[in-house]
């Protein structure tokens, strides 16, 4: 039976393994204009003045549009996500496939629209040349969130009548949502700008630039009347203005919604709904708990966002928590009787949201914890570390857990074997403070009848020094500027669709500045993103004429 | 989550099964008037996450077949022979495949370009090359095979290639999620559900010749007005965002055909009947696919495959079978754990082995389905299967070791003549510690599709064509 330890090694002399090093710099770089696509260009919203709306936003808009409900994002590819969220800017090419499916699924709505289709337009009952007029300036307006020009009102008029000499009035405007709803300007935030002496550019976003960055920030979706309506009267540029709009748009469910996706895509919570388990193994857990769990997790991190009052803090450090009848009896603890989920103080050895069971049981492996993806989770996650993947000739499978051995001794060879430790010492101390916790989030004293020593450490970090524990972990975490840093950065790119640059730090440091640990945290820091001059900023590339 | 279930029911394979069977002897090959010489076929099935090579590679004739129940070595030697046979004893894995074993080239001996690379390797196998590029978004930076030579024979049919999937899920990194590329930036998707696949291949076989004159009309209109809005766009964007504009023109460019159709398709054409089945269900995070349907999927992308080659309506397609690096359990065969996890198990771990054997088992016995299909259309003197190279892989060699090296690949198929199937042929280490990469196996399969290269993807990973496959 080969040993763990001979198969490493025979691989890495195999191999020659050069020393691979984490860097240095703890602290996740901004990402400069290498890639070509993000920063370069300061006081700019996104490099690309042409932004394909994510699957999210898509069904979104649609829902305000048409008032249609059922989604239908799920019909076309997920998106890439190259900055950690689905809405960077430069998202790829559209392929075949999906122009296809933009194509096929606008037929399929323009048809259960066209019945509709004189409500939608605002007509007075005349199925006529009259409510295409409405429909193509007033509809169009709202469909391509800007007045169109004449060109195209045109050209929507050609696709009428070529529509109605087959099929009448119901054929024409048949095809004329088809195409307003398959548009470049439909599917794509275009943002072609105007002259602006005052701009370091020379040129700024339009008021209806303006108003959509203003609905998809706050809503991931498209302008409502009253957005639209400033728009039209170019009042979206002063400090003012914007902030009236920002308190009435956090008034109103869709941001809850829209940080709710930011959530679940910062924070990874889509691993709590991939948990599967081994009933014999785990005999207190069942698949019915999933569902559960992640919601706990959501209204956890809604309450830390919205209301807590140490603000952002009790991300990391509350314990007030939400469950049901169902998981109260997982966790073991009196609870609320029935299927509603109701406000929980959390058990004393657990505070924040590293001590969540499903965010304990998402990282970690099936039959055992895994300090290594805590840890991780913790560095990249809410410290905006990032870590080079293991060297890729290095067989990184944990041991199965035997009787006699805590995960912590098995863990043992990262750091005595120096290639791994130079990484795995920035993780691995974080997660075997979590042992206390095992594959299920469950708390537990000892692992197999051997006691469990939950002595963690968070190096190379302002909270550094040795701590005993999650409790304590999440009062580190709490003080941490590093963590709150990395929740500016974090929402900076999921609202401007990249990376920060260089040229964003200070934007950045203004808004960890907004994050005072009172329950405006999270509406001070959208305010300061919504009037900042990079949210009110065009690109400087000049246009190619 | 889902809670194990019982083997597939005997219900469902018949619903699978007899539709299938009832469709087929009506159909004969069609090409139409546009076609030439005989057509060639590429298909690349690719399944993900590795298998067990010990239990797929064949031994010849005579020797000991322990690697067949031995504990998995941990990595291949190097420097073994050549060896060229058509006497060998099928392995667990190929066993379902033992009536086609003629129809079979069995190859070992193969790396993928980039060597070690964890699953990220995957989106190198078809495009011979590392990807470049953004940490944050990488590409290869050629087109896949698949699509050079859909490219090339692509022009003939009214789909230049199709890109099929079966619980294909994107979003974590380009080289696990994409193995077929049209070029540098720009991933072919699959398409996971074969009700739409179907549609889009067959969906106006029913309508009237005035419906299907009107439905041409107005798509004809609609596509005008959009390319008039892109074309105005581009003009005013700068430089970056007009590329983005141009790929979108050329996509449409692409659909148009098929959405303003080339003609009818040949009266001989029947396609099988479409699949029924509940496709998606609802969750509380939206629409997922239906676990209980997976098993018919796959048979149900295989089927369009069929019909698509005998209607002549394309000639390359790809078929996915998930992402490299998925989660999946094959529950069908028998297997609940999360695919992922059970591929990180140890060698010494029999029960692992068994079942990581059992499910590339599994996609062998399918890749049968699509053999027999293939090889039931009359076509010439023979059959679509002898016109075809249905080339089968894992996205990387073996899932613990994140080995990309040894990928043990199958050729199903004659491809006009160009191959001499029914062999196990290993290739060596030569004399200057070379081995070949998949590069060479394209460089014959693209040449043998006519197209005129004599090396592919990485310069530095090409060795030379593997003429030894040839007749």
């Amino acid at each position: 039976m080969r040993s763990r330890f001979t198969q490493w090694s025979k691989l890495l002399i195999v191999f020659g393994i050069t020393s691979l090093g984490c860097t240095g710099d703890v602290l996740d770089g901004p990402r400069g204009a290498e890639g070509g696509d993000d920063g370069g260009s300061a006081g700019v919203l996104g490099a690309s003045q042409l932004r394909r709306l994510a699957r999210r936003e898509y069904d979104n808009t649609l829902r305000d549009l048409l008032g249609e409900h059922e989604a239908l994002s799920h019909r076309f590819p997920v998106e890439d996500s190259p900055h950690g969220y689905d809405n960077h800017v430069s998202a790829r090419s559209v392929p075949p496939l999906l122009a296809e499916r933009y194509l096929i699924v606008a037929e399929e709505l323009a048809a259960r629209v066209v019945p509709r289709v004189e409500a939608l337009a605002g007509c007075d009952g005349a199925r006529d040349e009259s409510c295409v007029e409405r429909l193509i300036r007033g509809f169009g307006q709202r469909a391509y969130r800007r007045p169109l020009d004449e060109e195209e009102i045109e050209r929507l008029f050609a696709v009428y009548r070529d529509g109605a000499s087959r099929r009448g009035f119901d054929g024409g405007v048949e095809l004329v949502l088809r195409t307003m709803l398959a548009s470049p300007n439909f599917l794509y935030r275009v943002e072609r700008g105007e002259p602006d002496d005052a701009a370091p550019s020379g040129r700024r976003p339009t008021s209806f630039e303006m108003a959509s960055r203003l609905s998809y920030l706050l809503w991931a979706t498209m302008p409502d009347e009253a957005l639209f309506a400033a728009a039209e009267a170019d009042a979206l540029r002063s400090p003012e203005e914007i902030r009236a709009q920002v308190t009435r748009m956090l008034a109103d469910p869709r941001a809850k919604e829209m940080a709710r996706q930011f959530a679940a895509q910062w924070l990874s919570l889509d691993r709590i709904t991939r948990i599967q388990r081994s009933e014999e193994q785990f005999p207190a857990f069942s698949p019915e708990l999933v569902p559960l769990l992640r919601r706990e997790a959501e209204l956890f991190i809604e309450e830390a966002f919205w209301r807590a009052p140490d603000g952002i803090r009790a991300l990391y450090r509350g314990r007030t928590t939400f469950r049901n009848a169902a998981l109260a009896a997982f966790y073991g603890s009196p609870g609320p009787s029935g299927e509603d989920f109701e406000v929980v103080t959390m058990e004393e050895n657990r505070a924040g949201l590293l001590t969540l069971a499903g965010v304990l049981a998402g990282f970690s492996h099936p039959s055992q914890t895994s300090p290594t993806l805590r840890g991780e989770f913790v560095r990249d996650h809410l410290l905006c570390t990032k870590l080079p993947p293991p060297p890729p000739d290095v067989n990184n499978n944990l041991p199965p857990p035997s009787t006699g051995t805590t995960t912590r001794e098995r863990l043992e060879v990262h750091a005595s074997t120096p290639t791994c430790n130079v990484c795995h010492r920035l993780v691995d101390p974080i997660g075997l403070s979590l042992e206390n916790f095992d594959a299920i989030g469950l708390y537990r004293e000892d692992e197999d009848g051997s006691p469990i020593d939950a002595t963690g450490e968070v190096v190379d970090s302002d909270i550094e020094g040795p701590y005993v524990g999650a409790v304590e972990l999440a009062e580190r975490l709490s003080e941490s500027a590093q963590a709150l840093d990395c929740v500016a950065r974090q929402w900076f790119r999921f609202s401007f669709g990249r990376r920060e640059a260089t040229e964003d730090l200070p934007l950045i440091e203004s808004l960890v500045a907004e994050l005072n640990g009172n329950e405006s945290d999270t509406a001070n820091l959208l305010t300061a993103i919504a009037t900042s001059d990079e949210f009110h900023g065009l690109s400087t590339r000049p246009e190619v004429p | 989550m889902r809670r194990p279930r019982p083997a597939m029911s005997r219900r469902a394979f018949l619903r699978a099964g007899t539709g299938a069977v009832l469709a087929l002897p009506l159909l004969t090959s069609v090409r139409g008037a546009r076609a030439s010489a005989l057509p060639k076929r590429l298909v690349v099935f690719m399944c993900s996450t590795g298998t067990i090579p010990d239990r797929l590679f064949p031994v010849p004739a005579g020797m000991p077949t322990a690697r067949f129940t031995a504990q998995p070595e941990e990595y291949f030697t190097s420097g073994a022979s050549f060896l060229d046979t058509e006497d060998y004893q099928i392995s667990p894995i190929l066993e379902p495949l033992l009536p086609y074993k003629e129809k079979l080239l069995v190859l070992e001996g193969l790396d993928n370009c980039t060597g070690f690379n964890g699953h990220g390797a995957y989106g190198s196998l078809l495009t011979g090359a590392h990807f470049i590029g953004p940490e944050e978004s990488p590409t290869p930076p050629n087109e896949s095979f698949d699509q050079l030579v859909a490219r090339h024979v692509g022009p003939e049919t009214p789909f230049p290639s199709l890109q099929l999937g079966v619980v294909v899920s994107i979003g974590y990194s380009p080289d696990h999620d994409y193995c077929s590329w049209f070029g540098p930036n720009q991933p072919a998707p699959a398409e996971n559900d074969p009700r739409v696949i179907f549609d889009k291949l067959f969906g106006e076989l029913s309508l009237s010749d005035d419906e299907r004159e009107r439905i041409r009309l107005d798509r004809r209109s609609v596509l005008d007005a959009m390319t008039a809005e892109l074309a105005s766009l581009e003009r005013k964007l700068p430089t970056e965002d007009r590329l983005k504009v141009q790929q979108h023109l050329e996509s449409i460019r692409q659909v148009e055909t098929r959405l303003i159709g080339v003609g009818a398709p040949g009266r001989y054409c029947m396609p099988h009947p479409r699949p029924e089945y509940d496709f998606w269900v609802d969750t509380a995070w939206g629409p997922t696919w239906n676990d209980e349907e997976i098993p018919n999927m796959l048979r149900g992308q295989m089927d369009n495959i069929a019909t698509a080659f005998a209607c002549d309506l394309t000639r390359v397609v790809t078929l996915q079978f998930g992402e490299e690096g998925f989660g999946l359990p094959h529950w069908w065969v028998g297997v609940n754990d999360y695919r992922h996890h059970l591929s990180h198990d140890d060698d010494s771990n029999p029960e692992s082995v068994d079942k990581i054997t059992r499910i590339s088992r599994w996609y062998a016995q399918e890749l049968g389905y699509l053999i027999d299909k293939l090889a039931s259309i009359p076509e010439d003197d023979g059959t679509v299967l002898d016109n075809t190279a249905i080339v089968w892989m894992h996205g990387i060699t073996k899932g613990n070791s994140h080995a990309s090296d040894n990928h043990p690949t199958l050729i199903a198929g004659g491809l006009g003549g160009a191959l001499r199937t029914g062999r196990y042929v290993r290739f060596p280490t030569d004399r200057d510690g070379n081995r070949h990469k998949l590069n060479d196996l394209w460089v014959t399969l693209a040449q043998d599709f006519g197209v005129e290269i004599d090396r592919f993807g990485e310069d530095r990973y090409n060795l030379g064509p593997l003429t030894v496959l040839r007749t």
